[in-house]
């Protein structure tokens, strides 16, 4: 729920808060739930709605994509990979990357987030935001290739 | 497996690779939140449930067709209820008192009523 709330606003204090709201509901709506979509699935989708309730009031807010330590202000934390390839800075790709899902648009960061940081099926993420498969397909492979081109061209500056 | 494939794949791992730790005020602050909650009897909180608007929509549904079938078995004639509103209020000239002969008044002869009898 945090990592989700976290990497969708981008802010500690209102990933914590939009946590809270969201555990609040879940404890009272928790007597009619049946199931059928699966826990996980229901609670990350309550998530996501709060999260776009929030996005969409700060709507004319001109996001912050140049941040130095993307992670801090966000609360996200970096687990480094041990078999990686020492060539390539893995910090410094995993910096570049934080701030192009930032710069992303909702939709396409919501999806990444949910396939590639929170390991759900494209089934689950269909449950989750209630999207066609096409849809999430498309959207995955937008934000995909934006986040390749963001951190390419970050890198190469 | 070519440059392009590569790319995506750390990319993936990357993203997995980051978290963000629950933070434990929240729990408290949730647990705050929920003790200074008035406590909504059970009756209320099925009340809000989904439950409740079938359960509510099959009592307005059995008590109109109850109606129906109660006004069906009275089988009321409309005119029988006409005359007695107008009998009441006069309408047929009798100001609400029976009839003559429903008050047991005699005629005694050629239709003439006997006024003194009435009057007594």
């Amino acid at each position: 729920m945090t990592t989700l709330a976290s990497s969708m606003l981008r802010d500690r204090e209102e990933a914590n808060d939009v946590v809270e709201d969201a555990l609040l509901r879940i404890h009272r709506a928790a007597p009619g739930f049946r199931g059928e979509r699966g826990l996980r699935t229901w609670v990350l989708r309550i998530v996501a709605n709060l999260c776009r309730d929030r996005l969409r009031r700060r709507k004319f807010i001109v996001p912050n994509t140049d941040d130095e330590d993307p992670f801090d202000r966000a609360g996200l934390a970096f687990d480094p990979i041990e078999d990686w390839d020492d060539a390539l800075d893995q910090h410094r790709l995993v910096g570049a990357l934080e701030r192009g899902i930032a710069a992303l648009p909702h939709d396409q960061r919501e999806i990444v987030v949910m396939r590639h940081r929170l390991g759900l099926s494209h089934a689950e993420i269909m449950d989750t935001l209630g999207v066609p498969e096409g849809t999430v397909k498309s959207r995955l492979a937008r934000a995909l290739a934006a986040l390749r081109a963001h951190v390419t061209r970050e890198l190469s500056l | 497996m070519n440059d392009f494939d590569r790319d995506e794949a750390r990319l993936v791992r990357l993203l997995g690779a980051v978290r963000a730790p629950a933070d434990p005020g929240v729990m408290a602050r949730v647990r705050t939140r929920l003790a200074g909650e008035p406590d909504v009897p059970h009756l209320f909180a099925w009340l809000g449930t989904p439950a409740a608007l079938v359960v509510a929509c099959l009592l307005v549904l059995t008590a109109a067709g109850m109606s129906l079938n109660l006004l069906d078995a009275e089988n009321v004639p409309v005119t029988r209820d006409a005359s007695m509103v107008s009998a009441l209020i006069g309408d047929d000239g009798s100001d609400g008192l029976p009839s003559a002969a429903a008050a047991g008044i005699g005629t005694t002869d050629g239709g003439v009523v006997d006024s003194q009898r009435v009057v007594r």
